[in-house]
């Protein structure tokens, strides 16, 4: 088997049991959740998935833009995505029209929208801003668990908190890949209310070889999603414990690093 | 890192939540096209489970013999580690430089150096610089051993070896050396009283070593080895990576130096250079393949000082030649060589088929003064293909140096102070060059087949330098000859893997429908098998059967290969490497393990097999009504020899008689089918083929037959591309782009030039405006009193033509799939997959346009198509070519027997150029021989017009023109070192 072609590129894994950046298969790359960075809007969140960071930003409930738009008895959710110019190491202009953004977008809202309660406030508009700071591999995920937690920060009414995570390749089963993996390797981005258990976005663009690898692929990332909602969970009790000790003049809200691993 | 960071150290798979010690950043400054700097962030896992490092435990519960290699286990604990290692040997760490040169002494060592450390950053730098050496090395860490203990240790990821990348000035290559030596340290530091050896053959690395462990090179230590055990010989293994010239000529390189690998991938990234595979026939001829965009263009390399060191099969980086160094596309590469061969050899069926045609690549570009061959030099060498090569070794030779060889080997031999000697080694493979090699030992490998490995081609060298790796016998030997010329055509012979073997069935495997949902049971129709006597690998059957409504229901059945080769398992890989099965006089190569190709998948007679079948509907008078495909599974009731049908076919009627009536059916249809093809251009062509008769016992050739042409040959053809044929229109209706499909271009009009000339001349024309006008002149260009002549212009007519091709159907515009020589607008194979890759993959676009089994999600990749159908041109030419050197091969050996012969001989071609020595070629159609016969006349005049020439012999005065019989003699010519070759001597005239 000396032709380059038909080699196997996961080779370190046949080798060692490694990922290329030293993680083990069923590893999720190191997470951090912070609320709250930006004063002006209802809720805010930044969150990093190794190094893929991701700014989500919610305002809202307010009146809608136009009277046309409102629906009578439930919020109006828009999702607006967008890039940083510096967010690959290639720096350039990302237009917001982007259709690969339209369609993140539209992802993200979906996935929202099964765990707000959006007829707690009629005729009125949330709006989510999604940046991409910078890039690194499950862009998706990092972007619905950053509007997740935004939405939290915000107080509004949620069923559950929504978790992402991807999975991917067969053998193994990779998580949560970053963005040397996604290039080699099968990706599916899973979006689940870990607490109920019920998928709420899944969503793979290549070829599974069989139903088979789908339910194992499946199952990994929403062992994913079940993780990260580990990581997330403690990073908003953490925050709900100091806005809360802040209320009460006991202590100051500290912007800077709440830093949960 | 509190709570995360020990539960992941107990749990091994379950443990989801984010893992990391720390993570860090490594930053990059890649100049990308427009000169701009870009910042490239990674991060990495520190680890503290690592321990130390990884072993390979068998972890089988099967216990199957044959698996070897074994899973990846950590060594969490000191004492785990030391129970490990081999008690009271030193640890050995090797670094990159070692892997890539020293892996004949890392293999053959065994024993004496059981305690191996390959850290993760040496393997990975190996694997940027040679993949064979990678490869190598990982087989060696993880196969099984009972005597050595190989450990594979992930450095950047262990938080006691890893290096912080901080300051600026060191160069990438110091900081991997910096980690191997850290690896080295952090043995010797956790192992007090095991004494830990650094190899490295580099000076500045050894002095940095610290006191904990022990630095040497591989020569000293080889050395030391050889003290402790008298037994090993391993110091010839050590490979040279100086020149090992003479010190008073190393001042003046003669080639250009190479550039750094840096400078290359900048070079390559702005556009100024290309990257390529460097492909070559001979050592005169290079191509480098580099893509402009989505298009392939082959760059032609001229000269030694362009080719600048670089062997075939290197990845190259390669610069551009002005446009005034461009050549005429008219202009033909350099061929020089083929010309001066002296020897006779085997007759070859087709033309030589030019780059272009073997993989689909264009080789010349339209520019303002027409179409151009781009030329250009090579820069650098991105990765080397060094392989080891087989051949033998030359001396000086006592008096006038005859030939080639032995003029570089006068020059370039020399003994070196320390008692060894240099000589030059000739590979077989003529692609690459001499090369020079030290050895203690110059007067026992005199005389052998050696194998060769090389190491460096240092710019001050003429010839690449090289270390002997091991004998394979006495040259001439009929076996050892065999195994040196599968390495010459680059043949894949080991014995299949244990990996491959490990995809095989049980033993016991059942064949029977219940083992297989979704087949249809065709088990009681009347199939049966038309081979040649002897044949193991049954791939194809037939049947015929007359329906209800008279018209006959034609099925032909072939293997179902895919049943067992699964895509994407290490069979599938194997087969895809190997693409085609070789067929040598005595023995045979298979592409797929012998329990496929001779028992599960051949079709044999009175056992069930599983089929993949064609049906179709035809009426009587050949007209196609409908077809179907199947998975089957089928019981044949025959397999006929081609003798059995024939006889069958002239036998007189009897209706009782199953077998006989299938095979008259089938022999009538046939003869429809084949009238029709040919009514539309399809060419009958010839080929000098003979065939040995072996002594059963010592497999000496003892006699040459030609091949019999039988109807019943024809019967099977005719069926098999019917079946093709269907199959190609099948998958592209359904795969319009993804399609292996086989393509045989029409002939260059300026190929058969001297053809139509010489055939003028004896008062014959030949047209070949279309494939229909060739057929119909051959049909008329007979001559009366010698009916083989007109076989000799079809022999000659197909040398005039390319060679049928694999293509990806998407690869090619719709016009260029025609099949010229069966005047078939798409042709394929389907009917031969135990013996070539193609027809596997095409078996399966079947099996998927029919909805039995998905895709393989591979062959829904055009690179990967293009690939492979490189792959199996290359290898299928390569077969072609091995076949053809075993037969001479057995000529040989047949000659050398009761020595010279004398035959009738055919005149192919007069050399009437002014100035060249006089000769002429001959074919001589008894052994299938072509060769050049040589003349000692003085005085020669030439008649080009009339392609003859005339001398004076030694008793008469004699007068040779094209396509006369002539009587020759042949012999075998003895040459030195044990080299023979095959000689033809003009006789007489025949009239």
């Amino acid at each position: 088997m000396s032709q380059p072609w038909l080699r196997n590129r996961n080779h370190l894994f046949a080798l060692c049991n490694l990922r290329t950046d030293g993680r083990k298969a069923s590893e999720i790359r190191r997470m951090r959740f912070q609320m709250g960075v930006v004063e002006q809007v209802a809720g805010s969140a930044l969150v990093e998935m190794g190094l893929t960071a991701v700014l989500a930003t919610v305002t809202g409930p307010t009146e809608c833009l136009r009277r046309a738009d409102e629906l009578p008895d439930r919020a109006v959710l828009q999702v607006h995505f967008a890039a940083a110019p510096f967010c690959t190491a290639d720096r350039k202009h990302v237009p917001t029209n982007d259709r690969r953004f339209l369609e993140a977008a539209r992802l993200v809202q979906r996935a929202l929208e099964a765990s707000i309660f959006l007829h707690l406030y009629p005729r009125s508009l949330i709006q989510i801003h999604i940046t991409i700071l910078s890039e690194d591999g499950g862009r998706l995920c990092a972007a619905i668990n950053a509007a997740s937690c935004a939405v939290v920060h915000a107080g509004l009414a949620v069923k559950d908190i929504v978790c992402a995570c991807a999975a991917g390749g067969v053998d193994p089963v990779l998580i949560d890949l970053n963005r040397r993996e996604e290039i080699d390797n099968i990706n599916m981005a899973c979006a689940m209310l870990p607490q109920r258990g019920t998928i709420v976005l899944s969503q793979c663009e290549a070829r599974l070889p069989s139903v088979e690898a789908l339910d194992r692929v499946l199952e990994t990332a929403m062992d994913g999603c079940r993780a990260v909602f580990a990581v997330m969970e403690a990073a908003i009790r953490e925050n709900a414990a100091l806005q809360w000790s802040s209320k009460r003049g006991k202590a100051i809200v500290a912007l800077s690093e709440t830093n949960v691993v | 890192m509190n709570d995360d960071e020990t539960s992941c150290a107990e749990g091994e798979e379950d443990i989801r939540a984010a893992p990391s010690l720390y993570t860090r950043s490594t930053y990059y400054r890649p100049t990308m096209k427009r000169g701009k700097i870009l910042k490239q962030v990674t991060e990495r896992y520190l680890r503290d489970d690592l321990g130390y490092g990884c072993y390979y435990k068998d972890t089988s519960t099967d216990n199957r013999v044959d698996r070897v290699h074994g899973t990846p286990q950590i060594i969490s604990s000191l004492p785990e580690l030391q129970r490990l290692l081999k008690p009271s040997q030193p640890v050995v760490v090797v670094d990159t430089n070692v892997l890539l040169h020293q892996m004949d002494v890392l293999q053959q060592a065994g024993k004496a150096m059981p305690n191996l450390v390959v850290p993760q950053t040496a393997l990975e730098e190996c694997r940027n610089h040679r993949m064979v050496i990678y490869d190598q090395t990982v087989d060696l860490l993880r196969s099984i051993h009972k005597e050595r203990c190989t450990i594979f240790f992930p450095d950047p990821y262990h938080t006691a070896t890893s290096v912080e990348e901080k300051e600026e000035g060191i160069s990438p290559n110091d900081l991997n050396d910096e980690r191997i030596r850290r690896v080295a340290e952090f043995y010797g530091k956790s192992l007090p009283g095991v004494s830990v050896i650094f190899l490295t053959d580099d000076v500045a690395s050894r002095e940095k070593a610290s006191r904990s462990y022990q630095a040497m090179s591989v020569r000293q230590y080889v050395q030391v080895l050889e003290q402790t055990n008298p037994g090993l010989s391993l110091s010839d293994l050590v490979a040279a990576q100086t020149s090992v010239l003479s010190n008073e000529e190393d001042e003046a390189p003669l080639y250009e130096t190479h550039l750094e690998a840096t400078a290359l991938s900048r070079g390559i990234q702005s556009g100024k250079l290309y990257r390529g595979v460097l492909r070559s026939s001979d050592w005169n001829t290079a191509h480098v393949t580099i893509r402009r965009g989505d298009e392939r263009v082959a760059v032609t390399v001229q000269g030694d000082l362009d080719r600048n060191r670089a062997v075939d099969g290197d990845v190259v980086a390669i610069a551009l030649h002005p446009l005034t160094k461009w050549i005429s596309s008219a202009a033909a590469p350099v061929t020089s060589s083929v010309k001066d061969t002296p020897s006779a050899g085997i007759a070859s069926e087709t033309a030589e088929p030019t780059l272009a045609e073997m993989s689909n690549v264009r080789d010349t570009i339209a520019v303002e003064q027409g179409e151009l061959r781009p030329t250009g030099k090579i820069v650098g060498i991105v990765r080397r293909n060094f392989e080891n090569q087989s051949g033998s070794i030359f001396t000086k030779s006592s008096g006038k140096a005859d030939s080639e060889q032995e003029k570089i080997a006068t020059k370039m031999e020399r003994e070196n102070p320390d008692g060894t000697a240099t000589c030059v080694f000739f590979p077989v493979n003529k692609k690459i060059p001499p090369v020079l090699l030290r050895t203690t030992q110059r007067d026992r490998l005199f005389g052998q087949r050696i194998v060769v490995s090389l190491d460096s081609w240092p710019a001050n060298s003429r010839y690449p330098l090289g270390h002997y790796v091991r004998t394979i016998g006495p040259a001439g030997d009929k076996d050892v000859e065999t195994e040196v010329l599968l390495q010459q055509h680059d043949i894949p012979h080991e014995p299949f893997p244990a990996a491959v073997l490990a995809c095989l069935p049980p033993e016991d495997y059942k064949i029977s429908a219940e083992n297989s949902p979704g087949r249809v049971d065709l088990r009681h129709l009347p199939v049966l098998s038309i081979d040649p006597p002897g044949c193991k690998d049954i791939d194809d059957a037939l049947h015929c059967l007359v329906l209800p409504n008279g018209n006959y229901q034609v099925g032909v059945h072939i293997a179902d290969v895919t049943h067992y080769v699964k895509p994407g398992t290490a069979m599938d890989l194997e087969a895809a490497n190997r693409s085609t099965s070789t067929y040598l006089v005595n023995k045979r190569l298979d592409m797929l393990p012998a329990l496929l190709t001779t028992d599960l998948c051949s079709l044999k007679c009175n056992v069930d097999r599983y089929a993949f079948s064609v049906l179709w509907e035809v009426s009587p008078d050949g007209n196609i009504i409908q077809v179907d495909f199947q998975k089957s599974i089928i019981h044949s009731i025959a397999a006929l020899t081609y003798q059995q049908a024939q006889s069958f076919i002239d036998q007189p009627d009897d209706p009782t008689d199953i077998q006989a009536c299938a095979v008259k059916r089938l022999a009538v249809l046939a003869r429809k089918f084949r009238q029709r093809r040919i009514d539309a251009g399809a060419l009958t062509l010839a080929s000098p083929e003979v065939k040995f008769v072996l002594d059963s016992e010592s497999l000496n050739p003892t006699d040459v037959q030609a091949y019999a042409l039988l109807e019943a040959n024809a019967l099977v053809e005719e069926f098999m591309l019917l079946a093709n044929v269907t199959v190609a229109k099948k998958i592209l209706r359904q795969y319009p782009t993804l399609s292996v499909l086989r393509r045989h271009p029409a002939p260059n009009r300026s190929m058969f030039d001297p053809l139509i000339s010489k055939a003028q001349s004896i008062g014959l024309s030949i047209n070949i405006e279309d494939s229909k006008k060739l057929a119909d002149s051959l049909d008329a260009a007979q001559v009366k009193s010698d009916p083989y002549i007109n076989k000799l212009l079809r022999i000659l007519s197909t040398r005039c033509m390319s060679p049928a091709q694999y293509f990806c159907s998407g690869e090619l515009r719709a016009s260029e799939w025609h099949h010229y020589g069966l005047a078939a607008p798409v042709y394929t194979h389907f009917t031969s997959p135990i013996r070539r890759y193609a027809d596997v993959c095409v078996h399966r676009l079947l099996a998927a346009s029919i909805n039995v089994a998905p895709l393989p999600q591979h062959l829904s990749s055009k690179s990967y198509m293009h690939d492979l159908c490189t792959n199996m041109n290359r290898r299928h030419r390569a077969a072609q070519l091995a076949g053809r050197a075993s037969v001479q091969l057995h000529t040989l050996i047949y000659f050398s027997g009761d020595g010279a012969k004398e035959e009738d001989a055919y005149v192919l071609d007069v050399d009437t150029d002014k100035g060249s020595d006089p000769s002429f070629t001959v074919m001589v159609p008894r052994y299938g021989i072509e060769g050049r016969v040589r003349l000692d006349a003085a005085e020669v005049e030439r008649f080009p017009e009339e392609h003859r020439i005339a001398w004076a012999g030694k008793t008469k005065s004699c007068s040779v023109k094209v396509f006369d019989k002539v009587r020759v003699r042949l012999s075998v010519r003895e040459m030195q070192g044990d080299q023979r070759e095959l000689a033809i001597d003009f006789i007489e005239q025949k009239l």
